[in-house]
This record gives structure tokens, C-alpha cells and sequence, in this order.
């Protein structure tokens, strides 16, 4: 690269080679060029550390943060596929019924037709994909807007959900391996009782401990890679500091969890989700397709994109994670409710879009929308512990939502 | 190279039809330039051939290499050797939010992936190479294609087609919109790449770079070929009467 092209890079004033700057005029820069980036992160450490001072510090427990990412478990999963609806420029509002409507069935399996929870899940799963598959032929085949397809599922799988639980009411879930999917913890392959660390979870501890090691790798690795292709890549000192406040964030969390029940299944669950998505989206070509159709269909279309595939795969996979959203929560709850599932569409919209998605299509990711949903529900469960009413909870969260959305529409047009 | 045979194409949205009869050749090596005004069913033709992502319902025959093919989609004309750089880059030619490299890679990604995973390496050899063979002036490979100015979004439209290594390229309204400089940069890579075998079809409004970069020129008007000159007989008059008839 020539010493001109260089200077090109380095007016953007990140780059390792410009001019020596302190470490706060650094951060500040970096803090301005990627707002958008850090945003998410900046207002869930606010949210926390509000809510942990507001309830002297019950709010930070392990067992309120334990509750607190079963709770996000299923909207997170929920939030994760509807990403992915919201990247390709459609909606998908059918999800909430269709997760409670997918868990009554799955309940049925277990209680009426006797068949082992290693039978249901896959069959609500297979069905979840079949729902989904419906929603994208109607939106591709036949050009209805999403909106419209979605709201005919949402009417639909409500009286679905009605009509498979009419006769019975709520129906009980017996089986114990089903309902620790929402409720158990990770087995402990170290006793509990040793002299070292008594009363904490050792295996979470040395997964938290892995995946700090993995993190830290994996970035010293993709900056070594950017430095060998002259692209900008943070200065030594914040990269650093970028490191140390993650790797405390993950052993913070790992540590507060490890002093509870350790990791739950619900919360594996969701990081495996979220891991084989975040892969899909930002490393394969089958995500590179995706944010191409979402950033324009006709040119994707153009370049050999094939957007009806594409709408299959969107909505079959929301579909697949709205069962399991139902199976996380029929699990959590131990049962399989008519109301399963209420709301559940617009709580996962929110999560999205509070996590960075754009309604204008082609921007959103899947890490996004897990903080998106962690900075949702950290609110709702905050307001709980205040007991602040119900109502003006609804006013706050709207207020959240909105105040995001427009933090992203203003920072978007500022940075040109 | 080309060669269309019989080619009709009917719109169902707009309820008419588009093409008739159409007949025409583009050899090896050649520059051929389809004039006519604006609306004549140049961009539509191409469409027709490009896979078809209209959907028009056409007729007739198409060989590629001499053989006979029917793409259904743009996929498939890609894997047959055509690339269909699009007059309205902005609305239809890019990814205005993504970077160029992104830009450029996303009609080759099988090309820098193993079992689907992208090698973000191979890309950006692929969009430096790009960068630098055709003179793309952006600060990084990284930049968003909306910051470039219009000569360069186009030649990122051309990278992106070239790394799909077509032995046909129909470039439509290539230097719409574009300053001269750029313009020139344009015509000067068209050139080199009919020199390395390719075959280029041009779609212009403009007479005189019709005039100056074909080789022979197809006059289209209302959805026919209403004449073929080549490039020593061809004038603007002569242009401009069969495009008006």
C-alpha cells in the first residue's frame, strides 16, 4: 500500500500509524466513530448499574441474574430469527402464538399421545419449520407483504392454541428432563463439598474461564490479520483496554452465576443459538446472501441471489426458533397454557430493534439483538425488584424502544 | 459467442409484449452496441437473457458457446458465461450500505468459499486486485459503495462482474451519469477486455460512444431490431432514423 493510500486510511484516525494521540483523545475518537457499535453495551451497563444501585444491589444477585437470563432465554431466541425476518425487510408477527401453539402440542405428545420429550421437540421443531415455510410461501410465491401473512398466522395459531387446549385448560407437564430444559442447571463434574471454592459452581467457572481464553484469541488473531492487510485496527492501548473490560464482563458474569446454580440449560441453549447464528450471519455465504437482500433485493436478485430461497430459509428458520422459544417457555413454566405465548412477536421485535436492526433492511445483527433483549428484559425484571407499576413499566419500555430506534436513525445520518 | 434466435418476450404486469422476433449475434472478441431511444426494450432484452428475473414469459432460442441454454434465473446465465451490469447502479447495480469489497466478491462468493464459509483473505486479495486493475479511487476496500463518487461505484459494478470471469459482458448505460475522466477510464477498460477474448454488448443513448467504442451496432425500437450496421456505415443519421421507425 502506498504512503498515500495510507494517509487515506489514516484520516479516519483509528489507524495504528497516525500521529500519537493520548489514550483519552483515542477513546474518545473511537467512542465517536463506532456509537452505534458501543451504544447497545454503553446503555445496558447504565441499565444495570441504575437498577443494581436502585435495589442496593439485589438486582445484581446471582440468583435475580439467574432468573433474569432464563427469563431472556426465550425472547432472545425469539429475537435472534426475527434479525434475520427484520434484515431481509419483512416482519414476522405469528411468532408469540405460534410458539404457545407449538407447545401445547408438544405437551399433548408428552401427556396424551405418550411419546418421550426426545420425540416432541423435534417433531414442534419440524412443525415450527413447516409454519415458517407457509409464511414464505405466501410472502414469495405469492407477494403478500409480510405484515399481512404474519397477522393472518398470528389470528390463526391463537385459535389453534385455543382449540388444541379447549377441552383440557392448562395441561401440567410430568416429564422432568422436558421441564429442565427450563428450569435445571448444568451438572457440577467437580464435588461441591471440596475445600477449594465451597458452594460454587466449578464447572461454569472454568467455561467462563475457556470462553475468555477463546475471546481473547480470537481478537488477537483478527487484528493480526487486519494489521498484515493495512486496515485500521484500534491502538494497542485501547485495544487492551477493550479486552480487560470484556474478559471482566464475562468473568463478572461467569463469577456471579458460578455462585448460584452455575450455568442453566436455558442459558446454553440460547449461547449455542446465538453462536451457530452469529457464525451463519457473519461467515458463510448464506449470511453474506441475506444482508445483500436485505441491503437490496434487486441487486442481490441481479447478482444471482435467490431471494425466494432466501425468504424460505428466514422464515423457516423463525419459525424452528419460535418452537423452540415455546419449548423454553412450556418448560419454564412447567405446563402448556392458552396464553402461551402472548406478546411474545412484539417483545422479540423490540429486542431487535433495540439491538441495532434496521427497519430500512440489510443492518441488524445477532449479537445485537441478545444485548437488544438482555437490555429489554433487564428493565422489566429492574422495574420488578422496584415494584414500580405495571403501567408506567409500559411507558418506560415504549420510551426505551423509541429512544433506541432514534439514537440509530440520528447517529446513521450524522456519520455521512 | 451469442446468438439469439426468434427471441419474443411478453410482460405480464404490463400486459404487453416487449420483444418480437428478435434476432442478433455477438462474436468473440467483439464490441457490439444496441442504440435507440429510451423505452425501446434494450435494457428488457437483456433482462430476457440475464435469467429473467422479470419474469416475462418469452420464447425462442438462445446458444451460448453454440449451445443451446435457457436460464431461469441470473444464476444460471452467471454459470454460462454472462454478466449483466445494470443501467441503474444505485436502485439495481449495488449494495449501497455494504463496502466494496463486499460489493464486488457478492455474485463470486462460491469462488473465495470452502463448504459455504466465506475466506475474508481470498476476498480482500480479490477486491485489492480489482481495486488496482481498474483504478477504483476509495480510501479502503472497506469503505461503503454510497461514499464513492458515481465513476467509481461504476467500476466497482464492473469488478464485481469481471471476478465472475464472463466471456460475455452486457454493460448497460455504462457511463450514465459519470464524469469524463471516468468515462474515459471506462471505454480504455473495455477495451483491454476485448483484447483478452471477451465479448462486450453495450447499451447506449449516447450516439457518439456508440459510435466510437462498437464494433457493429444493433438498432432497437419498439421492442424489435429494426437494423444492423457496422461500425464504417454506421452515422447518426442513419441511427437515428431506424431508431425512430
Amino acid at each position: 500500500m502506498s504512503s498515500q493510500q495510507a494517509d487515506l486510511v489514516g484520516t479516519r484516525g483509528v489507524d495504528g500509524g497516525a500521529p500519537k494521540m493520548s489514550f483519552m483523545q483515542n477513546l474518545q475518537k473511537v467512542l465517536q466513530l463506532n456509537i452505534r457499535d458501543y451504544g447497545m453495551y454503553i446503555a445496558l451497563f447504565v441499565i444495570m448499574a441504575y437498577f443494581t444501585w436502585r435495589t442496593d444491589g439485589l438486582f445484581i444477585s446471582s440468583r435475580n441474574i439467574a432468573n433474569l437470563l432464563n427469563q431472556t432465554g426465550y425472547i432472545a431466541v425469539l429475537a435472534v430469527g426475527m434479525t434475520l425476518v427484520i434484515v431481509v425487510r419483512h416482519i414476522d408477527l405469528s411468532v408469540g402464538f405460534l410458539s404457545g401453539f407449538l407447545a401445547a402440542i408438544a405437551t399433548i405428545g408428552m401427556v396424551s399421545w405418550h411419546l418421550p420429550w426426545y420425540v416432541v421437540i423435534p417433531l414442534a421443531l419440524a412443525l415450527g419449520i413447516l409454519a415458517g415455510a407457509i409464511t414464505a410461501f405466501m410472502v414469495a410465491q405469492l407477494g403478500i407483504p409480510a405484515f399481512v401473512a404474519t397477522l393472518g398466522g398470528w389470528l390463526a395459531y391463537r385459535g389453534l392454541l385455543l382449540l388444541s387446549l379447549a377441552g383440557t385448560g392448562t395441561i401440567i407437564i410430568p416429564d422432568e428432563t422436558f421441564n429442565a430444559i427450563g428450569n435445571g442447571y448444568i451438572p457440577d463434574i467437580f464435588p461441591a463439598d471440596t475445600g477449594f471454592l465451597p458452594g460454587v459452581h466449578k464447572l461454569t467457572l472454568l467455561l467462563g474461564l475457556v470462553g475468555i481464553i477463546l475471546f481473547i484469541i480470537s481478537q488477537i488473531n483478527s487484528r493480526r490479520q487486519k494489521q498484515a492487510y493495512h486496515f485500521e485496527v484500534l491502538p494497542m492501548n485501547l485495544f487492551v483496554t477493550k479486552l480487560a473490560f470484556v474478559a471482566v464482563l464475562l468473568g463478572a458474569i461467569t463469577w456471579v452465576l458460578a455462585g448460584y446454580n452455575g450455568l442453566s440449560w436455558t442459558v446454553v441453549i440460547v449461547l449455542i443459538v446465538v453462536g451457530v447464528y452469529h457464525f451463519i450471519t457473519t461467515q458463510t455465504v448464506l449470511g453474506r446472501h441475506i444482508y445483500a437482500m436485505g441491503g437490496n433485493p434487486e441487486a442481490a436478485q441481479l447478482s444471482g441471489v435467490n431471494v425466494k430461497r432466501l425468504t424460505y430459509v428466514v422464515f423457516g428458520s423463525m419459525g424452528m426458533l419460535s418452537a423452540l422459544a415455546g419449548i423454553l417457555f412450556a418448560s419454564r413454566l412447567r405446563s402448556a397454557t392458552p396464553t402461551g405465548g402472548t406478546l411474545f412477536e412484539l417483545d422479540a421485535i423490540a429486542a431487535a430493534f433495540i439491538g441495532g436492526a434496521s427497519p430500512a433492511g440489510g443492518i441488524g445483527t445477532v449479537m445485537g439483538s441478545l444485548i437488544g433483549a438482555l437490555v429489554y428484559m433487564s428493565l422489566t425484571s429492574g422495574m420488578n425488584l422496584m415494584s414500580t407499576d405495571i403501567s408506567l413499566q409500559y411507558v418506560v419500555r415504549g420510551a426505551v424502544l423509541v429512544g433506541a430506534v432514534i439514537f440509530d436513525v440520528v447517529t446513521r445520518t450524522r456519520s455521512r | 459467442m451469442l446468438e439469439v434466435k426468434n427471441w419474443n418476450a411478453y410482460d405480464p404486469t404490463l400486459g404487453r409484449t416487449i420483444l418480437k422476433d428478435v434476432n442478433f449475434n455477438v462474436k468473440k472478441g467483439e464490441i457490439v452496441g444496441f442504440a435507440g431511444l429510451m423505452g425501446s426494450g434494450r435494457t428488457e432484452l437483456a433482462l430476457s437473457l440475464f435469467g429473467n428475473p422479470k419474469g416475462y414469459r418469452v420464447k425462442g432460442e438462445v446458444y451460448i458457446e453454440g449451445k443451446k441454454k435457457h436460464c431461469k434465473h441470473p444464476q444460471e446465465a452467471i454459470d454460462a458465461g454472462v454478466a449483466y451490469a445494470t443501467e441503474d447502479r444505485k436502485a439495481a447495480g449495488l449494495i449501497l450500505i455494504q463496502d466494496v469489497k463486499q460489493n464486488i466478491s457478492l455474485a463470486n462468493l462460491q469462488e473465495i468459499a470452502h463448504q459455504g464459509v466465506v475466506d475474508n483473505n481470498a476476498e480482500i486479495k480479490v477486491a485489492e486486485e480489482y481495486r488496482a486493475s481498474l483504478n477504483i479511487k476509495t480510501p479502503s476496500i472497506e469503505q461503503k459503495v454510497r461514499n464513492l463518487s458515481g465513476g467509481n461505484q461504476q467500476k466497482v459494478s464492473v469488478a464485481k462482474w469481471l471476478f465472475v470471469k464472463p466471456g460475455l459482458l452486457i454493460l448497460d448505460e455504462p457511463t450514465r451519469g459519470i464524469d469524463v475522466g471516468a468515462k474515459y477510464e471506462i471505454y480504455t477498460i473495455m477495451t483491454r477486455l476485448v483484447e483478452q477474448g471477451m465479448s462486450i454488448i453495450m447499451i447506449s443513448s449516447e450516439l457518439p460512444e456508440v459510435l466510437g467504442m462498437s464494433d457493429r451496432v444493433y438498432i432497437v425500437s419498439s421492442g424489435r431490431i429494426t437494423g444492423e450496421l457496422p461500425i464504417e456505415e454506421a452515422t447518426q443519421e442513419k441511427i437515428m432514423q431506424l431508431a425512430t421507425n
